[in-house]
């Protein structure tokens, strides 16, 4: 299958650190594509690199095959690439179908005129994206609470109207840092049908988790990061019994002598 | 019934309220009355900079300055028609908050306020002392005045229903606005700019869009401020008025149309409120030089300070958060 998101050297330092270094990877359409490594690996740096939060030291990212090494974020939103955060960032003050309306019309034009001028075909397009925002929450059990405030619903539950939001518009890429974090084991059921979901859509995934048994039986491909590189990539299989990869989380046997 | 339907009910209320206010009111009740409207469609402006978008902006009475200037000037010294200034004052404004907002939007928290205090000043020392054109202290006297066709009515009374208008049509499309994508990027920004930009909102150009609607409408309130007056002065633009604006929206219910409305009258009242009850100190047997009577007289300003303290820290939501707790205890 085609390659959706790719990186090339990618190289992020802060300072003398090196957060990210000389990560290459690919990533194709409808593949599960995880990124795991101990803590301060340099993960949620790689996926801000990749997201546009953060702009690369060295290295490219290819979306669809176009170089958008140092394209803004939302412009990279509306090229068919959406996240979600560690800590779930909703907007409080609107309400769950209006977080999710809000990530529903990515590069859609727009303009003032219409919104004050009562156009029929700005009330056209506003439905629109509001029967849209309504399939992305109906997807995720969500529709009986979108009215609520954001701040009324439990952790659980605002974690998904993020990948609601982060789903509402068509996006190919979807960037998920540590979704299940937080969760309870009904909830974490609920999240690997929604990214199996995601799968059979062909979107390509790509997941950060510390949960190996998520990772594990989920992913189709798993990369490896320790203090920002890339120390293997493989299938869960082959990361399994990779030596390097155990001895990234358990320690060398001379640093336990 | 659909939410749109409702507000157009809320809005013909409010027309009629407003029709029974302009022909039961005489005299000064009346002034205050219109002065409030303009108030209201000032704040209203600065709710989509401010509520919205989180731009703390202490700079809102310039651009109503702005409006009034460019509507006076050209009607007064160039003998422009109407038709004439009342859009190029509106378009100056516009023009004007696009450049700075430029500058202005790369600053955060009180940095931006502290930049938005520095336009405020900077415009109202160009109106004091450029005084070939300003006149300076002396303002602006003589403008024409929007009531002037209808000479056998009071001013008050013939303006009322201009003001209540614009007042009203500001209502209506600050609501559409609110619940348009652009409304809902703007509170997208203020609540979580990083997320923002992650679901497609390109953040810079809607703090540009809030900021110079902001302006926009501010003007709008000037311009009907210098063709009811009739006379406009610096003063009338000055930072502690921007400061009040602010006062307002926060008193009424910060990011709520609604708020915005419920400040802007409440606190274009309040001094007049307190005049009464010092004369009714005084006829009490209050003495008329005593602290009581002369705080109640002049001390508005710090009732002013006082409530918005209690309101920041008893009613985040201000007054209009106050009527919808009041609302979901009852039902």
């Amino acid at each position: 299958m085609s390659i959706v998101l790719e990186t090339k050297n990618l190289t992020k330092t802060f300072g003398g650190l090196m957060a990210v270094s000389d990560v290459s990877l690919a990533v194709r359409a409808g593949e599960a594509f995880a990124v795991i490594g101990p803590n301060g690996a340099g993960k949620s740096t790689f996926l801000n690199l990749l997201s546009g939060l953060a702009a690369p030291t060295h290295g490219d990212v290819y979306l669809n095959g176009v170089r958008v090494t140092g394209t803004p974020a939302h412009t990279l939103r509306r090229a068919g690439l959406s996240r979600t955060f560690q800590n779930g960032r909703l907007f409080a003050r609107l309400t769950v179908l209006e977080n999710v309306m809000a990530g529903a019309c990515p590069g859609e034009k727009q303009d003032l005129l219409g919104v004050l001028g009562a156009r029929g075909s700005y009330n056209r397009w506003q439905a629109a994206l509001e029967a849209r925002a309504g399939d992305a929450l109906k997807r995720l059990n969500l529709w009986d609470m979108r009215d609520k405030y954001v701040g009324e619903l439990p952790f659980g539950v605002q974690r998904n109207v993020e990948i609601a939001r982060a789903l509402a518009a068509e996006a190919k890429v979807v960037l998920l840092d540590e979704p299940a974090a937080g969760l309870n084991l009904g909830e974490r059921v609920a999240l690997v049908n929604t990214l199996n979901d995601m799968k059979a859509q062909g979107l390509a995934v790509v997941l950060i988790e510390h949960d190996m048994g998520l990772v594990m039986s989920w992913s189709d491909r798993v990369a490896v990061l320790n203090f920002g590189e890339k120390i293997a990539e493989g299938t869960p299989t082959d990361i399994r019994t990779n030596p390097k990869v155990i001895e990234a989380y358990l320690g060398s046997e001379d640093a336990h002598a | 019934m659909s939410a749109d339907k409702r507000q157009l009910i809320w809005l013909a209320l409010a027309a009629a309220l407003l029709a029974v206010a302009g022909l039961t009111l005489e005299g000064y009740s009346l002034r205050l009355l219109n002065l409030a409207l303009l108030n209201v469609i000032t704040v209203i402006g600065l709710n989509f900079a401010y509520g919205y978008c989180g731009i703390i902006h202490l700079g809102q009475a310039a651009f109503v300055g702005i409006g009034a200037y460019v509507t006076a000037l050209t009607t007064v010294k160039l003998s422009w028609p109407l038709w004439a200034s009342v859009p190029t004052a509106l378009i100056a404004s516009a023009v004007f908050a696009l450049i700075v907002s430029v500058p202005l939007i790369r600053l955060k928290g009180h940095y931006l306020a502290l930049a938005t205090v520095g336009v405020n000043v900077i415009l109202e020392l160009v109106a004091k002392n450029w005084i070939e054109v300003t006149n300076g202290y002396n303002g602006v006297p003589g403008i024409p005045r929007l009531t002037d066709a209808w000479p056998a009515v009071p001013t008050e009374k013939a303006f009322l229903p201009i003001v209540g208008a614009m007042a009203l049509v500001v209502i209506w499309l600050a609501l559409r606005l609110r619940h348009s994508h652009l409304g809902r990027a703007m509170i997208a920004v203020r609540d979580d700019e990083t997320a923002a930009v992650t679901v497609g909102i390109d953040v810079g150009r809607i703090k540009v869009l809030a900021f110079t609607l902001s302006g926009v409408v501010g003007a709008l309130s000037g311009v009907l401020f210098a063709h009811y007056t009739g006379f406009i002065s610096p003063t009338d633009f000055a930072v502690a008025q921007s400061i009040l604006f602010l006062m307002m929206l926060v008193v009424g219910g910060e990011a709520s149309v609604l708020g915005a409305i419920l400040g802007a009258v409440a606190l274009t009242f309040l001094p007049e409120l307190m005049r009464d009850l010092a004369a009714a100190y005084v006829s009490a047997g209050g003495g008329e030089k005593d602290v009581i009577a002369r705080m109640l007289k002049d001390g508005y300003l710090v009732v002013y300070g006082l409530i918005t303290l209690a309101v920041l820290m008893a009613l985040p939501k201000g007054l209009a958060g106050l009527i919808t707790k009041l609302r979901g205890a009852r039902s």
